[in-house]
């Protein structure tokens, strides 16, 4: 070890060499090191975002409706805001040279009438470029030590996948149950409407998965309950991965056991005031 | 500024004892705790308070900037007949000089140590919000290592231990902690307000505006675009052929009610390739034997 | 180092005296977790007892210059005498029990009610002895104390290194507020203010120079796990205390080299 500090800490002195290139990555070394065990390196920290308007009104529910209402316009935006944020996504990997984008990060803000999507991940690149496949680059939020871990099992990444639901409980439904307090009973009109938002969001993401043929989605991201500004509107928000089996079967990982001796502990600055 | 060249022959770190471990194991040996900061004064003005009385295409719009015409005419004094998305250089060359020099005095207080390099550098940034001031902190721990010639400037690195030790094992040498700041004001077009509202118009009312209630907000989209393109090639421009690790790129949007204010900021560790990139034994597979 | 306020309480109390004969009886108490446990056993130590001190001291306030940037000695004094007081009467009682050392030692301010300006300073800790006889006092012959976690103790004895005791240095500092006709001219500028830089850096400096030259008298190689805090405690934004911690540690002979660790990938959330 003291030996290669030495030859790093000496090669200092010289200019970095021509033929590198500058790469970005937002990769820790364990992550790069990992992902060059299994022929991959960085190229690029890329992103992609989208901001949306959603029309006015579309929040505002009309006094005196009986059932839930859903809000196709909330869910739509939502809905196109994955679709073009992923897509500069994909087009900054393309131009990066990657062949996909993994640990993408994702970031979902809903702010009145806009809903904005940010997409941050790292653009990464077979070692040996012939390997490389000219097909659409993968993307997804799985860290590289899932991604490592899948790909030791025989799966592969294709792609995130998205739904979104948004659901009006109706006032007035609301104010009526309420008026029953002291008897405890389900909040039928709210269930329904939480139950909706969620089917249908649900729905959308299986739907995008199943048409890209993808076996399964892993690691779902879900993001629900009432929105800031409208807090009789129910969003239910969920992403996650779509794989798919690439080798002949499921490879079996095998782990070991180990019994840690960490407790975790860190020296707490704020313990001294 | 001097360097805390007590009498003591003591060196002091902020290495944790797993950091110090590994650091003794790779031959680095600590030899003091050494910081550096910077106070700037820090006004907030954007460019409509700073523009006061000058056009545009006055040259304080240096760098990136996109202007959107209004495709309405004249139609009141409310109605906004322009919008622009600006680089705002001068938050950017008030962090690029104050990083710069805490970096500077950081590495002033290393070599006066006689080190090859700080590792575990820690960086802060402080807003003394009643002095209107705002202040760049680094501090971390310069190392010697026996037997080799000092670099003409220590090397910088936010990593120490096993994780620096597996980046040397690597094939990579640390060279420098790297910091990138980019901001771009945002000044609404007429139409951008309108999709912003959700298609409420203000002021005096023509039709549909010519822009879709639903569908992306542009402007927007180019401006937050562009703070996060712009900050990946100041970066990228000085790297001269290295690699940043670690990168963190954080961005944040300030609204300051003249229109959203965008701040991205890339932080990573510069290194160097110095040997063909070693390919470690995988590592195994475990499960730990606790409930957490 | 600061001075001591009269007559300082030097016994220990009455019930501390009972608790650590009882523990001198064989029973220990530590608030090691079973994990750390095991780790200051398997370096060779064995836990007595959890030991406190504490000291309830009056801070007051120091004039300050309104414009001008200085150090302010009076409270300086007073917050390093009074976390001093606990640590000692903590070491107190880790002699009492025979102990080489205090490990995972934590050092708290708590504001009472007993009046303004009042403050509780806390360190505790578990005593430890080692197990094959020999001495680990420092030089002063007292007990070591640091603020190591057991595994941060284990691999520390791994490489070879002993701690001495936990070291600090302190400096309370007065940032100078800046003037109305100052702020004016420097509208419009974001500059950097040499002053204001040059104050904080040696605030920390002379924090940081305090905590050496503890070690120094220790005898140490080095201090691990410096951490500089800032703190305003009740005095207003402009006055700040940078208190540096850490704990001094000394090379001993034939320390064994570190095992290269396995690369492990957890399959645990």
């Amino acid at each position: 070890m003291a030996s290669e500090m030495r030859a790093a800490v000496a090669a200092l002195g010289a200019a970095p060499s021509r033929h590198d290139k500058s790469v970005t990555s937002d990769l820790s070394i364990d992550e790069t090191l990992l992902l060059h065990g299994m022929g991959y390196e960085p190229v690029d920290l890329v992103t992609g975002i989208s901001i949306v308007a959603i029309p006015y009104g579309t929040f505002i529910v009309p006094y005196g409706q009986g059932g839930p209402i859903e809000l196709p316009n909330a869910t739509e935006a939502v809905a196109s805001a994955f679709q073009s944020g992923s897509e500069r996504l994909r087009k900054e990997c393309a131009t990066a040279g990657g062949v996909g984008v993994v640990g993408v990060e994702v970031e979902v803000d809903i702010d009145g009438p806009t809903a904005s999507v940010t997409f941050t991940g790292t653009a990464v690149t077979p070692i040996r470029h012939e390997l490389a496949s000219p097909g659409r680059p993968f993307v997804t939020d799985l860290s590289v030590r899932d991604f490592v871990l899948l790909e030791r099992a025989g799966w592969a990444p294709i792609d995130l996948v998205a739904g979104a639901g948004f659901v009006a409980a109706p006032v007035q439904g609301v104010r009526k149950t309420l008026a029953q307090i002291g008897q405890n009973i389900e909040l039928p009109v709210i269930t329904r409407s939480l139950q909706i938002a969620r089917e249908q969001a649900m729905d959308q993401m299986q739907t995008a998965a199943l048409a890209m043929n993808a076996a399964g989605v892993v690691d779902v991201t879900i993001i629900d309950g009432p929105l800031g500004h409208s807090r009789h509107v129910c969003a239910f928000i969920c992403y996650g991965t779509a794989i798919r089996l690439v080798a002949e079967q499921h490879q079996r990982i095998e782990p070991d056991l180990v019994l840690a001796m960490d407790d975790h502990i860190e020296f707490q600055a704020s313990a001294i005031r | 500024m001097t360097a805390s060249e007590s009498t003591s022959s003591a060196w002091s770190s902020g290495l944790s004892t797993n950091d110090f471990a590994a650091c003794l194991d790779s031959g680095l040996q600590p030899l003091g705790f050494v910081q550096g900061c910077s106070v700037v004064s820090w006004n907030f003005y954007s460019m409509r308070s700073s523009m006061v009385g000058v056009g545009f295409g006055s040259n304080q719009l240096r760098g990136y900037s996109e202007q959107y015409n209004c495709p309405h005419g004249f139609v009141s004094s409310e109605h906004r007949g322009y919008g622009l998305n600006y680089q705002m250089t001068w938050i950017e060359e008030a962090w690029t000089e104050a990083f710069g020099a805490a970096k500077r005095r950081l590495l002033e207080e290393a070599t006066s140590l006689g080190a090859h390099g700080v590792i575990d550098v820690v960086d802060r940034s402080i807003h003394h919000v009643e002095n209107s001031t705002f202040e760049i902190a680094l501090s971390g721990t310069a190392v010697g290592i026996a037997d080799v010639a000092r670099p003409d400037r220590p090397f910088a690195t936010f990593l120490a231990g096993q994780k620096l030790n597996k980046l040397v094992e690597a094939g990579f040498a640390p060279v420098d902690i790297a910091l990138g700041i980019t901001a771009v004001g945002v000044i609404g077009s007429c139409i951008t307000e309108y999709q912003m509202r959700g298609g409420l118009s203000i002021g005096a009312n023509i039709g549909n505006w010519g822009a879709p209630q639903k569908g992306e907000i542009e402007q927007l989209v180019r401006a937050q675009s562009a703070a996060r393109q712009l900050v990946r090639e100041r970066v990228r421009s000085e790297l001269g052929g290295d690699t940043l690790h670690g990168a963190s790129l954080r961005v944040r949007t300030i609204d300051t009610g003249e229109g959203p204010q965008i701040e991205a900021q890339i932080r990573g560790n510069r290194v160097r390739s110095f040997k063909a990139f070693a390919k470690l034994a995988p590592p195994r597979p475990v499960i730990q034997l606790a409930d957490r | 180092m600061p001075d001591t306020p009269d007559g300082p309480p030097t016994d220990l109390p009455k019930d501390a005296t009972h608790r650590l004969e009882e523990l001198e009886h064989g029973l220990f108490t530590s608030d090691l977790s079973v994990n750390e446990f095991l780790l200051v056993k398997d370096a060779g130590f064995h836990p007595l007892g959890f030991v406190m001190g504490s000291s309830i001291y009056h801070i007051g306030l120091q004039a300050r210059k309104w414009s001008s940037s200085q150090e302010l000695v009076n409270l300086t004094s007073a917050m390093y005498a009074a976390r001093e007081l606990a640590v000692t009467r903590m070491e107190e009682e880790a002699t009492e029990l025979g102990a080489d050392g205090v490990v995972g030692v934590r050092l708290d301010v708590n504001y009472y009610e007993f009046g303004a300006d009042t403050a509780e300073f806390i360190a505790m800790g578990t005593a430890i002895k080692a197990e094959d006889g020999r001495s680990y006092r420092n030089v002063e012959g007292k007990p070591f104390t640091s603020d190591l976690s057991g595994q941060a103790f284990w691999t520390l004895r791994r490489v070879g290194h002993i701690p001495l005791g936990l070291v600090m240095g302190t400096c309370v500092y007065h940032i100078a507020h800046r003037g109305i006709g100052q702020t004016m001219s420097q509208v419009g500028k974001n500059t950097e203010l040499p002053n204001y830089t040059q104050a904080l850096y040696d605030a920390r400096e002379l924090a940081m120079t305090r905590m050496q030259d503890e070690a120094t008298r220790l005898g140490a190689s080095g201090i691990v796990e410096v951490k500089l805090i800032e703190k305003s405690h009740m005095w207003g934004s402009h006055t700040i205390e940078f208190l540096a911690l850490g704990t001094a540690v000394s090379k001993e002979e034939g320390s064994a080299p570190l095992l290269s660790p396995q690369t492990i990938i957890s399959l645990d959330n």
